[in-house]
């Protein structure tokens, strides 16, 4: 009678144990779900303001003079209505383009449809049509142009803070100092998406309905610009993003109303990094796939299986998801890829995972992969020298090209009395292709005059972002190739504007 | 050689070092029950505090690894005693549930500062003190020097604590946790044991905290729930050896070790979304229920 009792009495602290030890657990992970870095609510929203004309605007790398001086003129209607950069004399070809836009004008709305349906992805064209009458103008003004702007400032994509708040702007300063696009200011707002799909809705929706943004644009990640295009295609807000994965389980394509993908979706990159690992430097080496387990990534991750599958043969050791947020797992992923004999591995996962893994690896691989941010310099900044000669293609050119484009250099000094980096570079990249498609649309602004200028005019061209071909919704042509030099300490271009 | 045999080897070695974070862990876990009863919570955080002032001496301040390592332990140590005599010595007479709550208020009390104090750090990262690798035969399993550096601290760190508790000081312990009463009489200071007793299962928690952090990058909460989370694996550990066998302890933290990589064969991870510590967890479940007090309690925890 007396043993159970017993058993019970001297099992209890065992069993105390480990059941405080679970609610502690759910009552620490609740507190502590943000890594060091994280700043709260973020970065805030900051507008940006207006000065003088900035040196050499827009002629830096020629990109001014096709910013204004190509089409976009009637289409839109039967007016002839014409915007130019204003002030823009000074900057070489920038000042001397003007884009036309129509004003008013008859024929119906030029919205592209939602081609995707389901999982299988599909990428509409934007249509071409031309907007009735003055259309949707929020967040324009006869002196005001606002957009939003949100990226990962915090979270898991581990993006220095004071370089997207320096970086935000960069671009519109200097147009603004300049006279305005179509004599008006460019007001920027920024929020930090945390790198929460769920955050970065709620704030693309405070800038839409709150800010009452004219666009938005996404600075990174790819579920948040997920989340964000989506919500835009349903208010109608035109959205602007580099091309991250193309569709989406349950969801279907991201080829949504209003959204443009203004580089190379990670589908479309896959040839480039097939061709990568055949190349003679990798030739020889096994080749692993690693890929982040969010949804928005399975077709890449199917599609990329597939084409490394029939591109490098049996080469390709390993195939494996990794959980997005990668730390204590990091270990054991590291022994998999190293226990593969795997060389190179193809990655398509967070920064934050990608400097957990190398550093945990016991082996060392070439990474190649895609990614607007595997290829920022604070990554070879700490992932070196794990990470040295890792390959990534980005939007934009490293600092050592971008270092030689006075204009960026100069605005950049300008606004934040500091030397630029590349993040500072990315944003400019994206503002400046924003800039040109306000430039095209013309005086006469609205959501669907911007919307239908794209789809019609299609290509713009900038010089830091490759051009772009807008016959469906991911207009990207091109990506940079960049290398991760530890001598460096930086991500240095090794091609520009390669095609797939 | 089939590749789940050879994954399974794989995962035999991977699991060994990795479990010999678990096993320092457990280490100061038991060693803290068995001198006062005390279920502590904040044996991990005594690591990640190490680990921090270990990184802001090397790292912020310049200093050299010996010297960052050294001034982390010690970090880690004041933290342990600061922690007994600011809340464990007043609260002696208290329920041990109250103790219990009160080691985890001290664990987020550290995880708070470590928020206030490295928020705006992007990322924080040290250097391993060995860079190097290798594979090891006949599984080719990647293993550190770092890796081998932690299992070899464990096995000092085992061998000392098997000394220090055939020493005179070593049995003061175990007279004051068994009789305090009858040890005062005899003049051990029970107060002196118990802030020994801390000290020393901080610098267990430190050495964990300060070889592990290397492996990755960190951040607040690092050896409790962050990259390098071992609090709950080292509670398994300690549960494993009764929460009294100081060797259990050790082949407790190695077997978490090796069934946690278990989670990792491609046969199950492939099946199984976070098999990982899903096996952790099952593992420990059949061991309560099999043998609720334990399957590592050699002659100590026995008696």
């Amino acid at each position: 009678m007396t043993r159970p009792a017993r058993t019970r009495t001297r099992h209890r602290p065992v069993h105390l144990a480990v059941s405080a030890a679970a609610v502690l657990s759910l009552t620490l992970l609740g507190a502590c779900g943000q890594k060091a870095g994280v700043a709260g609510t973020g970065a805030g929203s900051g507008t940006v303001g207006a000065g003088v004309v900035a040196e050499g605007l827009g002629g830096g790398v020629g990109a001014g003079g096709s910013l204004g001086g190509g089409s976009g003129s009637g289409s839109l209607g039967s007016g002839s209505g014409s915007g130019s950069l204003s002030g823009g004399g000074s900057g070489g070809g920038a000042g001397g383009g003007s884009g036309s836009g129509g004003s008013g004008g008859s024929g119906s709305s030029g919205k592209g449809s939602n081609g995707g349906s389901g999982d299988s992805g599909g990428s509409s064209a934007p249509g071409t049509g031309t907007p009735a009458g003055p259309g949707d103008r929020t967040g324009v003004t006869d002196s005001t142009i606002r957009i939003g702007i949100h990226a990962p400032v915090t979270g898991a994509a581990a993006i220095p803070q004071q370089s997207f708040e320096r970086a935000v702007g960069v671009y519109f300063d200097a147009v603004n100092r300049a006279g305005g696009i179509n004599g008006r200011k460019v007001e920027v707002l920024f929020r930090d998406d945390g790198f929460d799909p769920n955050k970065a809705r709620t704030e693309c929706k405070r800038l839409a309905e709150q800010d009452e943004v004219f666009l938005l644009v996404g600075g990174g990640g790819a579920d948040q610009i997920d989340a964000c295009a989506r919500y835009a295609a349903s208010v109608g807000v035109p959205y602007i993003s580099g091309g991250v994965h193309e569709t989406r389980p349950g969801l279907g394509s991201l080829a949504v109303d209003t959204y443009f993908a203004v580089t190379l979706t990670y589908e479309q990159q896959i040839p480039l990094l097939v061709r990568l690992a055949k190349s003679k430097d990798l030739a020889g080496e096994d080749v692993a796939l690693v890929v982040a387990d969010n949804d928005s990534l399975n077709n890449f991750y199917d599609k990329a299986a597939a084409a490394l599958d029939s591109g490098v043969g049996d080469r390709l050791v390993l195939k494996r998801r990794i959980p997005k947020n990668t730390t204590s797992d990091a270990p054991s992923v590291g022994t998999s890829i190293c226990s593969s004999g795997a060389g190179v591995v193809v990655w398509n996962a967070s920064p934050s995972t990608l400097l957990n893994v190398s550093k945990a690896m016991a082996c060392t691989v070439t990474f190649v992969g895609p990614g607007l941010t595997n290829g920022l310099n604070i990554v070879a900044d700490v992932g070196c020298p794990n990470l040295d000669d890792a390959l990534f293609y980005s939007p934009f050119p490293g600092l050592d090209v971008m270092r030689r484009d006075n204009a960026f250099v100069s605005a950049y000094r300008q606004k934040n009395n500091a030397e630029p980096d590349d993040i500072g570079a990315a944003i400019y990249g994206l503002e400046k292709l924003v800039g040109a498609m306000l430039v095209a649309t013309g005086k006469e602004l609205s959501r669907e005059s911007f919307q239908a200028t794209i789809a019609q005019r299609k290509k713009f061209e900038t010089g830091v972002f490759p051009p772009t071909s807008f016959d469906s919704r991911f207009g990207g042509t091109a990506m940079h190739l960049l290398r991760a030099d530890c001598g460096a300490g930086e991500f240095v271009t090794v091609r520009q504007n390669e095609r797939p | 050689m089939s590749q789940t045999l050879n994954e399974l080897g794989v995962a035999a070695v991977t699991g060994t070092l990795q479990g010999a974070v678990y096993a320092l862990v457990a280490l100061g876990i038991v060693l803290v029950y068995r001198a006062s009863g005390v279920f502590n919570f904040a044996q991990a955080e005594f690591g990640t505090t190490g680990l921090f002032a270990a990184y802001t001496a090397k790292e912020l301040w310049g200093w050299g690894y010996p010297s960052a390592f050294a001034f982390g332990i010690a970090a880690a140590v004041a933290m342990g005693l600061l922690t007994e005599r600011l809340v464990i010595h007043p609260l002696r007479n208290a329920p041990r549930v109250t103790l219990l709550v009160a080691t985890a208020g001290v664990a987020l009390t550290a995880i708070g500062l470590q928020f206030w104090q490295f928020n705006e750090t992007l990322v924080m990262t040290m250097p391993k003190i060995d860079d190097s690798f290798f594979l090891v035969p006949p599984f080719d399993a990647p293993v550190t020097v770092q890796q081998l550096i932690t299992f070899g601290v464990l096995i000092a760190a085992s061998v000392a604590l098997g000394l220090f508790f055939r020493s005179p000081s070593g049995l003061a312990i175990v007279a004051a946790q068994q009789e305090p009463t009858a040890a005062e009489l005899v003049g051990i200071s029970v107060r002196r044991v118990s802030m020994m007793t801390w000290a020393m299962a901080a610098v267990l928690g430190g050495l964990a905290g300060i070889l592990a952090g290397p492996n990755t990058t960190f951040s607040a909460a690092f050896l409790s729930f962050g990259g390098g989370a071992a609090l709950l694996p080292g509670f398994m550990a300690a549960v494993l050896a009764g929460m009294r066998s100081m060797p259990g302890a050790v082949a407790g933290g190695i077997t978490v070790g090796v069934v946690e990589q278990l989670g990792t064969l491609t046969i199950v991870s492939e099946n199984v979304p976070g098999a990982r510590a899903a096996v952790l967890f099952v593992f420990l479940l059949a061991v309560l229920l099999v043998a609720p007090r334990g399957i590592y309690l050699g002659k100590a925890a026995v008696a």
